[in-house]
């Protein structure tokens, strides 16, 4: 590399030689040793600073600030998107390889083909959180962003990193015990700066979803393989049920509140809007969750639980532990721990009375947690005990309060 | 004339099984579902959105995708690619190094926008591999621009309204691109610098066999910009592909000569007037009939073009028609095609003096399903203004006889971005080792190849080659023998194919002859289960299951032998005879036996 006083900085135009031939391109990285180089062609090539000789050097033409609109068309009705992060909201930077929030709503016209004159969209950035680093922090933030502007709009959409959606909806849908508005959270499994994203569509169903008479919390995600039909699922019935696919997050062994297939929404059975919303974001977070297996360790289980106020196992089966396990569950209960199981098969009931395992299971403090799924369990478990008193803990706990809880599962799609 | 150069993009198929996924690049069928996709514009690297991408969305289309068995969520773009396959990796160093390429030690994949569906991520997954190499043609050497190792495109099945419909199944296939310099002079050349470098690239026995498994597309300038023509199937359409290219941009020239000298006014202006009296009652039933199922019928004032819409070497009519395809406008009549298409000159009168129009203007008829007629008149003028400045850069087709047709403007640089889901490729000392391993040849040396190790002539063995069947050759030769594989190679499929018009995959071929081999009658019945596998499209599983490819034995033969007439005139006649009575394989050596017993009694 010459050394004329100037090095190369992102975007710069460049001159250089290999084998003897004239090429240009633009410089667009250096770790010291290789250069990254983006040819006229487009593409990226990798050279070593010293087997190259950096002529001329014109500096980036004055990149384009991207100009950008916080809110989308002119109608009456109004909904708020609180963005918190995540693949949805996110785009790559090529220099730093951050992922960084999109700040203009423009991209999501596709998906809202149709809507412009009914409605004005507000957007604000209030994280910038990959999902997997979301904690009952957040969710109390959050909880407090849409309660700031519940009263100022007809719908709030959130979007999310889908990794850890099912949590923080649960828990938005316990904080608000009662709802004037819908909110819906959406995220993708496809980020918004490939032309193939799933964000266009799930927003625009959540948009759509927003403006209808719905009271809960919901979570606008593809049905299906095809960018055709969006499902609007009930937040604590929630999963996410696959690492990659559009469809991902599943209602489980529940009914959908709603779906959305082109401008068209049916509505399922759901609850409606109240005169008014109210707001209980309190939280235990002394709680954990705990997966048993066959090697699972009495005096792990103690130590790791010993100071918790709440412990959701998940269990197996039914939601059975091995004999070992027991004793540890009576000896946290008795000191105070809330020990709720759950089930690893996810789909199903748990049911303590069946064998004698969870029998003795029973008598030693375990709770059920019913048909709960175990991280709702969990999210649940947090809420009531920071928000009811002790003694009406299990009784609370198991109550069917958001459609978590069902009293019973029917044979369906979706 | 202007200089004539021409430059090659070859795209061969890789048999390695596909780029970024475990599928394989072998045999597939469809499994007969589908699924439904959009794809939304999106911007690059540096902020700016692709005019190919653009043009793409601008015509808004939904895209379906059939799912075959050699697809899985990597395809669909349900699933992050996996890390590049090493056996793709090796076979694209190796021909690159062969072409005597610059090879780069980091392999960065990249995104190529695309957003016309045929790829479900709405992009390209695209490496480059090395730079300024160059290969030999005759006294002068052809410089080798790029090589690039990237993922096929998605099949394209059918367009139907607004919507295309594609296949998974070549989609992910590896496919080497081997872009050359400008440095070809006429067709004739271009399709040698094509031919030699398919073979070199078969010769590694690593490359695809099948209908689309080499694609050319050709690049030309005649001084009027640089033209793309993609997807020149055959060799043989090369030669037909520039000739069509040079007279259509030279009759353009000539055309443009004639149009400015006409031209009073600095700007190309399209009027048009809706649907009039004259319209509804033509005499066209085309027009009639579109009227009758809603389309629109619009006159529209074409100045100065008069007698260079199609007349005589002139086709600006068709280049205004092309410009309009994409956008789902079917429907444009000229006036250089009337009197015509049930329109009388009488009727051409009339319509000509609603436009009022002199006798250097033209006019046309446009039948619109729903687009706008003033877009349609902007797409017009745009297309006009492009041919007045004579830079006829563009992307083009090719058709099944060497014509050429517009397809979409040039794309831009913007169009490649990293793909951030795969680290870069390293080029490691393994990675190397295994590249030496292949050998990459020129036709003289894989005949040399063939005739020293299978023993065969000379003649067989260039047969072979030029029949692009080396590969499945030598496979054979495995199983069966050089003997058979040749015979199988060089006459019983070459005439099946003709007799049938299809092909069968190499896999099949082989897969065959190991399963005759297995029953011991690979000698006898390889020709009949072959036919069967043609006539009924079935497996070679089923074929060689067949009852009618299992050999007579010699009781079976003397009963087929006693119903033929025994005064046959010699042993070969008796023998096709006997083939016909018994439709089953068998051995001649035995029907000899039974034939010289006749002679004696």
């Amino acid at each position: 590399m010459q050394d004329n006083g100037k090095k190369p900085s992102f975007g710069d135009a460049i001159k250089f030689r290999i084998n003897g031939k004239d090429l240009s391109g633009r410089f667009i990285s250096s770790d010291g040793e290789l250069a990254v180089i983006k040819l006229d062609s487009g593409y990226n090539i990798s050279v070593p600073l010293d087997e190259i000789d950096i002529g001329e050097i014109r500096s980036n033409e004055s990149r384009k600030e991207v100009e950008y609109n916080d809110t989308f068309g002119t109608g009456d009705k109004k909904i708020l998107m609180l963005h918190t992060g995540g693949t949805i909201a996110s785009r790559v930077d090529y220099l730093t390889g951050a992922v960084s929030p999109v700040r203009d709503i423009g991209f999501l016209r596709p998906g809202l083909r149709g809507l412009e004159k009914s409605i004005t969209v507000q957007s604000r950035i209030i994280g910038n959180i990959l999902s997997e680093n979301m904690t009952p922090q957040d969710w109390i933030n959050i909880s407090n962003e849409i309660w700031k502007e519940i009263h100022n709009y007809d719908g709030i959409i959130v979007t999310h990193g889908t990794d850890t959606m099912t949590y923080t909806g649960s828990a938005l849908s316990f904080m608000f015990e009662k709802l004037s508005v819908p909110i819906i959270l959406t995220g993708s499994q496809r980020s918004s700066d490939r032309p193939s994203s799933d964000s266009f569509l799930n927003i625009g169903a959540a948009i759509r979803a927003a403006l209808e008479d719905i009271g809960e919390v919901c979570i606008s995600m593809h049905s299906d393989l095809s960018d055709e039909s969006i499902n609007i699922i009930r937040a604590v019935r929630a999963r996410k049920m696959h690492t990659s696919r559009r469809n991902a997050i599943r209602s489980m062994g529940s009914g959908i509140v709603a779906n959305v297939s082109g401008d068209h929404l049916t509505m399922h059975e759901h609850l409606s809007r109240n005169k008014e919303s109210i707001l209980k974001n309190k939280l235990e977070k002394r709680a954990s969750l705990y997966y048993f297996s066959p090697v699972s360790d009495p005096e792990e289980l103690i130590s790791t639980l010993r100071d918790k106020k709440i412990a959701v196992i998940m269990a197996t089966g039914l939601g059975h532990v091995a004999e070992r396990i027991i004793g540890p569950i009576r000896e946290l209960s008795e000191s105070g721990v809330r020990v709720i199981i759950t089930s690893q098969t996810i789909n199903g009931m748990v049911d303590l009375d069946v064998y004698s395992t969870g029998r003795k299971m029973k008598s030693a403090g375990a709770i059920s947690a019913q048909r709960i799924l175990p991280e709702v369990a969990l999210v649940k478990a947090m809420w009531v005990y920071a928000n009811y008193p002790e003694s009406e803990f299990t009784e609370r706990f198991q109550e069917n309060m958001r459609g978590e809880n069902p009293g019973r599962e029917i044979i369906e799609g979706s | 004339m202007k200089d004539l150069k021409v430059g090659l993009e070859i795209h061969i198929q890789l048999d390695t099984g596909k780029l970024f996924c475990q599928c394989s690049t072998g045999d597939f069928y469809d499994t007969g579902e589908t699924f439904k996709r959009s794809l939304y514009p999106t911007s690059g690297e540096l902020g700016l959105i692709d005019r190919a991408a653009i043009f793409e969305l601008s015509k808004g289309r939904n895209f379906i995708y059939r799912i075959s068995s050699n697809s899985c969520l990597v395809e669909m773009d349900e699933e992050p690619p996996h890390p590049m396959n090493r056996k793709a990796i090796a076979a694209a160093f190796s021909i690159t190094k062969a072409l005597g390429c610059h090879i780069f030690d980091t392999w960065f994949p990249m995104r190529k926008i695309v957003v016309d569906g045929s790829n479900t991520s709405g992009f390209q997954r695209t490496t480059l591999v090395g730079i300024q190499g160059s290969m030999p043609l005759h006294e002068k050497r052809i410089g080798i621009t790029t090589v690039c190792l990237e993922e096929d495109s998605a099949r394209h099945i059918s367009q139907e309204g607004d919507t295309t419909i594609y296949s998974l199944d070549r989609l992910g296939i590896p496919l080497i691109e081997i872009s050359t310099d400008p440095d070809m002079r006429s067709g004739q050349e271009a399709e040698e610098v094509a031919k030699r470098i398919g073979e070199m690239a078969i010769s590694t026995g690593m490359t695809r066999n099948g209908a689309d498994s080499i694609r050319q597309d050709v690049n030309l300038s005649l001084g009027y910009g640089r033209v793309e023509i993609k997807g020149v199937s055959k060799l043989s359409l090369i030669q037909k592909v520039v000739s069509y290219e040079v007279n259509r941009q030279q009759a353009i020239a000539k055309a443009i000569d004639i149009f400015k000298s006409r031209m009073n006014r600095s700007r190309f202006s399209v009027d048009y007037i809706p649907e009039n009296e004259i319209l509804k009652n033509s005499g066209s039933k085309m027009i009639r009939n579109s009227l009758l199922k809603g389309s629109k019928a619009y006159l529209i004032k074409l100045p100065f073009l008069h007698g260079l819409l199609k007349a005589g070497e002139f086709r600006l009519g068709k280049e205004i028609a092309d410009s309009l395809k994409p956008y789902g406008v079917g429907g444009l009549i000229h006036g250089d095609e009337l009197p015509g298409y049930g329109i009388t000159e009488e009727e051409k009168e009339k319509l000509s003096a609603a436009m009022n129009v002199n006798d250097k203007d033209s006019f046309a008829i446009l039948l619109l399903q729903g687009q706008d007629i003033n877009a349609i008149c902007r797409i017009i003028e745009e297309r006009m203004g492009k041919l007045l400045s004579l830079d006829l850069s563009e992307t083009r087709g090719a058709g099944s006889e060497g014509e050429t047709y517009f397809l979409r403007p040039l794309p831009g640089r913007e169009r490649m971005y990293p793909e951030t889901d795969i680290p870069p490729v390293f080029i490691t000392k393994s990675i190397k080792e295994e590249a030496e391993r292949i050998m990459v040849m020129n036709e003289d040396q894989m005949v040399d190849m063939i005739r020293s190790k299978y023993h065969i002539s000379e003649v067989d063995s260039l047969s072979i080659i030029k029949n692009g069947k080396m590969n499945m050759f030598r496979s054979l030769s495995d199983i069966v023998g050089p003997k058979i594989a040749s015979r199988v190679v060089i006459h019983t499929l070459p005439s099946l194919e003709k007799e049938f018009g299809r092909t069968l995959s190499d896999h099949d071929v082989v897969e065959l002859a190991s399963f005759l081999k297995e029953k011991g009658y690979e000698q006898l019945s390889m020709e009949h289960a072959l036919r069967l596998m043609m006539e009924r499209s079935i497996g070679p599983g089923e074929a060689a299951q067949d009852p009618s490819i299992i050999p007579l034995d010699e009781e079976e033969l003397r009963n087929f032998a006693g119903r033929i007439n025994s005064d046959t005139r010699n042993v070969n006649a008796f023998i096709s005879l006997l083939r016909k009575e018994a439709g089953r394989p068998f051995d001649p050596s035995i029907a000899v036996k039974i034939y010289s017993e006749y002679l004696k009694k």
